[in-house]
């Protein structure tokens, strides 16, 4: 059942392949083809997030939490009839996530098993490959070479006077990570306290950045490609919903207290 | 805020997981690559080379010492000159002391993996590099010239007294001269190769994976004949008395007359697709196929009997003295050996 899940996004791959002649292109083609494809969860996914989001707002809601705050089962009961009465589906925000989630899954299985670079590898990419749809023994062997990367090794850009290889990728991908987490981010209602789950958000925002970095850093630039067009792509889809916070990534102003003074 | 994180968290690491598992795949694999000279078998797999006895499957010694888990080692180890010559999976090409396994010499390449064995002619060894060259070194590790291809090269070169024979995985045969490095001639044969060629003295025999198994002649280039198989021929055929045997991705086994490619005889769905080449025995060839069964036909096609064992059979079968020795993934051992009826003398597993 997955094995048959990632051969029609490894057949999609292969079909833009054939077509422009370039994995570099095929891959970022590929991944905004697939984010198109998911969109519409996308939409989904930021109309619930929105409306949870507005909710808190809701004097209700914080009339709710306020009154139930020492039993938890009231407090759910109250909540979920709220939920009932305003047309909210508590979990509109996660699911289209939950949905998306293989389709990532499967879009980076398609991306690193086309870059077979041994003849295992090789042998299983072509069992995959449907006969009647692409021709195996043209397409063989891919092109791997984008721009200055061999797709299928990690990524460094040699400069003559260096004696070290940089990593543009990794450090262009931690870049994007960053910037698309930051302004993806709800703005934090100002003067509020910050609660367990927005230290947790502003966590996540230093550590994927990170590990996305080390990850476009250690395996082959066709993923790290992968990552960066993802990002990239990601962020003129929220840019396109105007749901992008740009003020999240301007250094925050220090709040300041006045106390009133008696005199 | 908080019913947001949490979920997201969750997922984040989940994926970072799957995503960090699958890094895996990163590191090279492949099937088991080995040769037989002397009474051992000289074994590639995984982090190390192995000199294992050929009669009773016990390790002699091991290759490193200390395993380096980026560097693999599958391309099938050469004898010649008293070394063991072995490309790895990174970047370089070893040569082992035959008797203990000891490091003589290494070189090194920027990020050339070597899949297949070395081919030794005279006093050149000729080493097919994946990063599109082939290079020819003294039998002290030192470089004479390197071939540029236009593509990976992953099939083992052949070669006569005079010329080198290099299919290669950018659809072409090359003819290069042994002494200078200098092409001779080049066929474009319409696909890639994977394994490598075998050869006569007027013809070069070889399998590509647009579905066709071609003679080209030695001389020129010139193709004599091709012939369209029903899938990818990843092996490297068996030339024995005028006749060519081998199977192909869609387990259709052919026995072509090598002088015209008129089929002598044909046998479909013997297991699953075939992609090692076969073994020659007394009384006729025996056959891998993935789905591990070891099939022995007779010269006319007629089946002599089949071997079931436990895993995957990529690997070409290789003969010595008595006995077949087979290469196997994704079982309880890397290398088996059997009689000539097919049944098991020893296995040979990884040391832990």
């Amino acid at each position: 059942m997955w094995e048959a899940f990632i051969s029609i996004f490894i057949n999609i791959l292969l079909f833009i392949y054939q077509i422009v002649g370039n994995f570099g292109v095929a891959i970022i083609l590929f991944t905004l083809l697939i984010r198109l494809i998911t969109h519409p969860l996308t939409v989904q996914q930021l109309k619930g997030a929105s409306a949870m989001q507005d909710l808190q707002k809701n004097k209700r809601w914080i009339d709710i939490q306020a009154k139930y705050k020492n039993d938890k089962e009231k407090l759910a009961q109250e909540q979920m009839a709220l939920y009932k009465e305003l047309g909210i589906s508590p979990f509109s925000s996660c699911l289209p996530t939950l949905i998306q989630f293989p389709i990532i899954i499967g879009l980076y299985q398609a991306v690193i098993q086309s870059l077979a670079s041994t003849p295992i590898e090789l042998f299983r990419l072509t069992k995959h490959v449907w006969g009647d749809f692409l021709n195996v023994g043209a397409l063989i062997p891919l092109n791997s070479q984008f721009l200055w990367m061999d797709l299928s090794q990690p990524e460094r850009l040699n400069l003559s006077f260096l004696p070290f290889g940089i990593p543009v990728l990794a450090i262009v991908v931690t870049v994007t990570t960053y910037f698309q987490s930051k302004m993806m981010s709800p703005t934090p209602a100002a003067g509020g306290q910050k609660d367990q789950g927005a230290m947790m958000a502003s966590m996540m925002n230093i550590y994927m950045p990170l590990l996305m970095g080390w990850l476009a850093w250690s395996l082959a630039s066709g993923l790290a490609l992968y990552f960066l067009a993802s990002n990239l792509i990601g962020i003129l889809q929220y840019a396109l919903l105007g749901k992008l916070n740009w003020r999240n990534l301007l250094p925050k102003k220090k709040e300041v207290t006045v106390k009133e003074t008696k005199k | 805020m908080k019913s947001r994180a949490i979920p997201i968290l969750i997922l984040s690491l989940t994926l970072m997981l799957l995503l960090t598992s699958c890094s895996g795949g990163i590191t090279a694999t492949s099937w088991p690559g080995y040769s037989i000279s002397e009474g051992k078998v000289f074994l590639s797999y995984q982090t190390g080379v192995f000199a294992v006895n050929l009669s009773n499957g016990n390790m002699i010694w091991k290759y490193p010492d200390k395993a380096d888990s980026q560097r693999n080692y599958y391309a099938p180890p050469q004898i010649a000159d008293g070394q063991v010559l072995v490309g790895d999976y990174l970047d370089a090409l070893h040569s082992l002391n035959l008797e203990n396994g000891t490091e003589k010499w290494k070189f090194d390449t920027t990020n050339s993996r070597f899949i297949s064995s070395v081919k030794v002619e005279q006093d050149t060894i000729l080493a097919s590099g994946s990063d599109g060259y082939l290079y020819a070194l003294d039998l002290q590790g030192g470089i004479r010239w390197k071939f540029k291809t236009g593509a990976a090269n992953w099939a083992k070169p052949a070669s006569d007294s005079e010329t080198v024979y290099l299919p290669s995985m950018d659809h072409y045969l090359y003819g290069i001269d042994l002494k200078s490095g200098k092409e001779i001639w080049k066929t474009n044969l319409g696909g890639a190769v994977i394994a490598g060629l075998t050869l006569n003295s007027d013809n070069l025999y070889v399998g590509t994976l647009a579905n066709e198994m071609l003679a080209v002649g030695k001389k020129d280039g010139k193709i004599v004949w091709r012939f369209g198989t029903d899938s990818a021929v990843w092996a490297i055929p068996v030339l024995k008395d005028g006749v060519l045997y081998f199977g192909d991705k869609a387990s259709t086994i052919y026995a072509l007359n090598a002088d015209n490619a008129s089929v002598a005889w044909r046998l479909s769905e013997v297991g699953g697709p075939i992609v090692g080449s076969a073994a020659v025995i007394e009384k006729g060839l025996v056959f891998p196929t993935e789905d591990g069964k070891l099939v022995a036909v007779d010269g006319n096609g007629q089946r002599l009997w089949e071997k079931q064992i436990n895993g995957k059979l990529y690997s070409s079968l290789v003969v010595a003295e008595d006995r077949i020795v087979a290469g196997v993934n994704d079982g309880d051992a890397v290398l088996k050996a059997f009689d000539f009826n097919g049944s098991e003398l020893w296995s040979f597993a990884l040391p832990k």
